[in-house]
């Protein structure tokens, strides 16, 4: 499904934990998250040279964001979550 | 028949350079999510340039092209500003940038699939009808090409277009380092996609970069450097293909050189827009001598 | 009931009670009277808008900073020296020229403000009060009318009281002459001001558009024959030029002349505020980052 895989994909962009175990055992991992067997045989071809070179270019992209007032410390008080 | 025109990304950085050269600008690209929490004196103020200068307005962060449907306050929030604003015109990306409660934080491609095509369009009409007017919708750069894509990224965006009747903002940069970075030929991509649909073009610069590893090269999208001369040949390309007139923005981000540099790129784009437009006149010329002679 | 026949604590609170009302009643006016459209005006013109903030000095103020950073005056402790030899025609604007002209010979800066510089400055207010950012005549006349009740109602009031309070032989009225004087101060504060609300709603706009000069002020380059440290110092004033990169300003800043960021009335929002609603950074790229 679309949106499984859109899920498992901005994980591997982003979260460096989650990489690493889809780069130790890619298929298993892909499957172990859902993915059908179709989505798992694309996520497997995934060069892992531009992974880390994209994960890379999103964390600093990330890091050098500048917070926006919606990410004020006091709206981390709200009830409710501040989009 | 409107004119081409060629500006510049707004950014306060650059406030007093483009206060002093508005004559040399024919439009500014404000980028919205900076203004979305804005407090009324800064809405107002975007609000008089806008009567001195056309303004677009370019959504970054709602992620259109995800499976997810947009949230309608986001959309909301884009709406106020449009109706405060009043731009001409306003855009977004053919990005994802969240999936569920996976914030990316960027833009990232999604896989390209009939599927994406349907979402997408989903959410440009939600869009449409919650802002009012249709956005146009950029092509993105990316280093990685999303997995279990069955479309190519012409055939995708060809895609979008015809279903969701938006226009292309057709960004140069990302065009060119994705066919930098992909091998693929970027004319061929200008034949695939529709560019009659195609309003606006964004033209910047980048910078090489290399993997972790050190081994391979990419060609990334930072709008940090000046733009690159096969940009500003690809411009002419889309001008000499196209009829309708275009409007061209100059995004930069950081490294701000003086103004002049700035003003130099905007001269530079104008002259190639005028060769490209000068080509497709004489390619017409020429047709219609052809056909005379026929 | 007469109010006036109210005892002590109880005409103190009915006085507060009417001072409130009456200062409410200025502020809605002022609100109602002067408020309206943001006009279309000559963005491009620093000048115009530092008599915006400050006045004609201000614009004076601007020119000569603008002038010592195109290296056109020296500044140092004690006088501004024309470098060019006092060169006027080297000046874009009259005020410029006149600024230059009166520093052909060395001379004290504070001594510009008594020179044809200020009077040539005052074309620009001639503009803003017809734009009515500042009080034109009509609006000042209307200012005037409502202090001129606002004072008359606060002090009859009080007066009377005080006159009934020292015939009874009553001397504890302090609180209430307190009072009256605080009631009065902010009564007249009220109806004056240097801008109209308009104006004031025109500069703090403008200003959240500059909030990233202000914020890189430090990275301006002297000399660099661009005009941003005309347009910082036009709109957020001599306080706001780095002294590390414009030691000159440090003798603007001694000279008591510093034509803090606001002057004449309140300035609104000065800057907007929102971290990158203010407007930082762009899509700084398609597709990730900055490596």
């Amino acid at each position: 499904m679309q949106a499984d895989l859109e899920r498992f994909w901005a994980r591997l962009l982003t979260e460096p934990d989650f990489r690493a175990r889809f780069i130790a055992d890619p298929a298993g991992f892909a499957a172990q998250n859902g993915l059908s067997p179709e989505e798992c045989d694309a996520v497997v071809r995934t060069q892992v040279q531009d992974l880390h070179t994209a994960a890379r270019s999103y964390a600093a992209k990330n890091a050098g964001k500048r917070p926006r007032s919606s990410d004020r410390w006091w709206r981390r008080w709200l009830p409710f979550k501040a989009l | 028949m409107q004119h081409d025109r060629v500006g510049l990304g707004w950014r306060p950085e650059l406030a007093a350079g483009i206060f002093d050269s508005l004559d040399r600008i024919d439009i500014l690209e404000v980028i919205a999510d900076n203004y979305v929490d804005a407090d009324r004196a800064q809405r107002q103020g975007l609000a008089m340039i806008a009567r001195d200068v056309a303004i677009h307005l370019h959504s970054i962060d709602l992620g259109l092209a995800g499976s997810d449907e947009v949230a309608t306050v986001r959309l909301e929030r884009i709406a106020r500003l449009v109706d405060d604003i009043k731009p001409e015109a306003w855009s977004d990306h053919l990005a994802f940038t969240r999936s569920g409660d996976i914030e990316i934080g960027h833009l990232a491609a999604p896989p390209r699939t009939p599927a994406s095509v349907e979402a997408t369009v989903r959410n440009v009409r939600k869009a449409a009808r919650i802002v009012g007017s249709v956005p146009f919708m950029e092509n993105i750069a990316t280093l990685i090409d999303p997995p279990g894509s069955t479309l190519s990224e012409a055939a995708w965006i060809a895609g979008i277009m015809s279903a969701s009747g938006c226009g292309l903002l057709l960004d140069l940069h990302n065009l060119y380092a994705n066919a930098t970075n992909f091998g693929f030929d970027p004319l061929a991509f200008l034949d695939e996609i529709p560019l009659d649909r195609v309003d606006g073009i964004h033209i910047a610069g980048g910078k090489w970069i290399s993997s972790p590893d050190g081994e391979k090269a990419y060609l990334l999208d930072d709008h940090l450097h000046p733009v690159d001369e096969a940009v500003f040949g690809l411009l002419s390309e889309v001008a000499s293909r196209t009829a309708q007139a275009l409007t061209v923005i100059l995004e930069r981000d950081g490294a701000y050189p003086p103004m002049p540099e700035l003003l130099a790129e905007l001269d530079r784009a104008r002259e190639a827009m005028r060769a490209g437009r000068r080509r497709r006149a004489a390619q017409e010329a020429a047709h219609i001598q052809t056909a005379d002679a026929g | 009931m007469n109010p006036l026949n109210l005892p002590g604590p109880a005409f103190l609170i009915f006085y507060a009670t009417l001072a409130s009302a009456v200062l409410l009643a200025l502020f809605l006016a002022r609100r109602i009277s002067e408020a309206g459209q943001l006009p279309v005006l000559n963005d491009k013109d620093p000048f115009l808008l530092a008599c915006l903030r400050g006045g004609p000095r201000e614009v004076v103020r601007v020119a000569t900073v603008g002038l010592i950073d195109r290296g056109l005056l020296k500044m140092t402790d004690t006088a501004v020296t024309a470098a060019s030899g006092g060169r006027a025609q080297f000046g874009d604007t009259r005020v410029e020229r006149d600024v230059m002209h009166h520093f052909r010979n060395s001379a004290a800066f504070a001594t510009v403000f008594d020179g044809q510089a200020v009077i040539s400055a005052g074309a620009y207010e001639t503009t803003l009060s017809r734009l009515r950012l500042i009080p034109d005549d009509d609006i000042t006349r209307f200012r005037q009318t409502c202090r001129i009740i606002a004072l008359a109602v606060l002090l009859a009031v009080g007066c009377t009281k005080l006159v009934m309070a020292w015939t009874q032989g009553r001397s504890t009225v302090w609180f209430l002459i307190g009072l009256m004087v605080v009631s009065v101060i902010a009564a007249w504060k009220l109806s004056s001001g240097y801008r109209t609300v308009t104006g004031d709603r025109y500069l703090a706009s403008i200003r959240s558009l500059f909030t990233g000069l202000r914020d890189r002020a430090s990275s301006l380059r002297p000399g660099s024959g661009t005009r941003e440290l005309l347009w910082l110092t036009a709109l957020f004033g001599v306080a706001a030029i780095p002294v590390s990169t414009y030691p000159f300003a440090k003798y603007f800043k001694r000279s008591g002349n510093s034509g803090s960021s606001c002057s004449g009335g309140s300035c609104g929002s000065s800057s907007g505020g929102s971290s990158c609603g203010g407007g930082g950074g762009g899509c700084g790229g398609c597709g990730g980052g900055g490596d």
